[in-house]
């Protein structure tokens, strides 16, 4: 097992593994979105208090779980590039960086759509929605200063301290429903606790939640082998593997 | 189904725009998002092709 962690740390091992991987990723992914998104529209029931607006719960609840796990991911993979050097955490970290800041701009986009036929308003500054846009923000930041120095190490290390610092935030997102008095309505479902939703609307849910997951691993897969290439363009294998 | 016809299907009894809205959006960006990689990969090996081109024609030159 560690051997084979360790081995993940070698861009050219990574773009291995993950080749044989993407296959199986793709269909996975395209599977549970597609059983997820036709059973969630128009099989689940409808919510007694929400009506049909509810069924956005199926891309704004897993959209906004990922976009939490994956600032973790990004956090965990600049600590491991500050503390062991390692090149692929490095890589990890800058590609998570976008992908998180879209997901979590897309749980926002998607909660403010579904905020105006439940609360009537679009925007309200309640603390789990400022909480989020806190956690948009850290990814731009995370983002900008990848990007705002010409020698790539110097920028990762830069976005690895403040990736590690906003981990802070998570809680307070997790947490800000119970804390303060909001409008957001508190977690719908909750690893401690049996989920209060029915069967037939919690099925669609778990597994739109599980294409989600697959689809950032997707993502992040595709875009950590496009880095790895333009890193490594001057080596030999890239260089096979673009004149094969 | 919970709808009687694709009309009630696409109008959800006047939340369909929220919703269709929301998986139009978040789907049309993944697709964006998964095909970028794509295309900028392809791209750099087109640029590694003709760099290596271009140093193969080099080196015959200077032969």
């Amino acid at each position: 097992m560690w051997t084979f962690i360790h081995k993940l740390g070698s861009p050219r091992w990574f773009y291995r593994i993950s080749s044989v991987i993407l296959p199986y990723l793709t269909v996975f992914t395209l599977i549970t979105l597609a059983v997820g998104s036709v059973w969630g529209l128009a099989y689940a029931p409808m919510d007694y208090k929400q009506g049909n607006s509810f069924r956005i719960i199926y891309l704004h609840v897993p959209v906004a779980f990922i976009s939490l796990a994956g600032y973790y991911l990004m956090a965990i993979a600049g600590a491991v590039s500050l503390i062991w050097r390692i090149k692929m955490a490095e890589v990890v970290l800058k590609v998570a960086a976008p992908i998180g800041a879209l997901m979590t701009f897309l749980a926002l986009f998607s909660g403010a759509v579904w905020g105006k036929p439940t609360w009537g308003t679009y925007w309200v500054w309640d603390a789990r929605i400022t909480s989020m846009v806190i956690l948009f923000f850290l990814y731009i930041g995370v983002i900008a200063l990848i990007n705002a120095f010409e020698r790539d190490n110097l920028g990762a290390k830069s976005a690895a301290i403040l990736a590690l610092v906003g981990t802070v935030n998570i809680p307070i997102i997790y947490k800000s429903v119970d804390w303060w008095f909001t409008l957001h309505q508190p977690a719908t479902l909750k690893l401690t606790e049996k989920p209060s939703m029915h069967p037939d609307m919690l099925w669609p849910l778990l597994i739109m939640i599980a294409g989600i997951y697959a689809l950032y691993a997707l993502l992040v897969l595709l875009y950590a082998r496009y880095e790895i290439l333009k890193r490594e363009q001057k080596s030999n294998w890239v260089k096979e593997l673009a004149l094969s | 189904m919970m709808f009687e016809s694709l009309e009630a299907l696409l109008t959800m009894q006047g939340h369909g725009v929220y919703v269709w809205t929301v998986f139009l959006v978040c789907f049309f960006s993944f697709g964006v998002f998964a095909l970028v990689p794509v295309v900028k990969k392809r791209a750099l090996f087109e640029r590694i092709r003709k760099r290596e081109q271009f140093a193969l024609e080099e080196a015959e030159c200077t032969q």
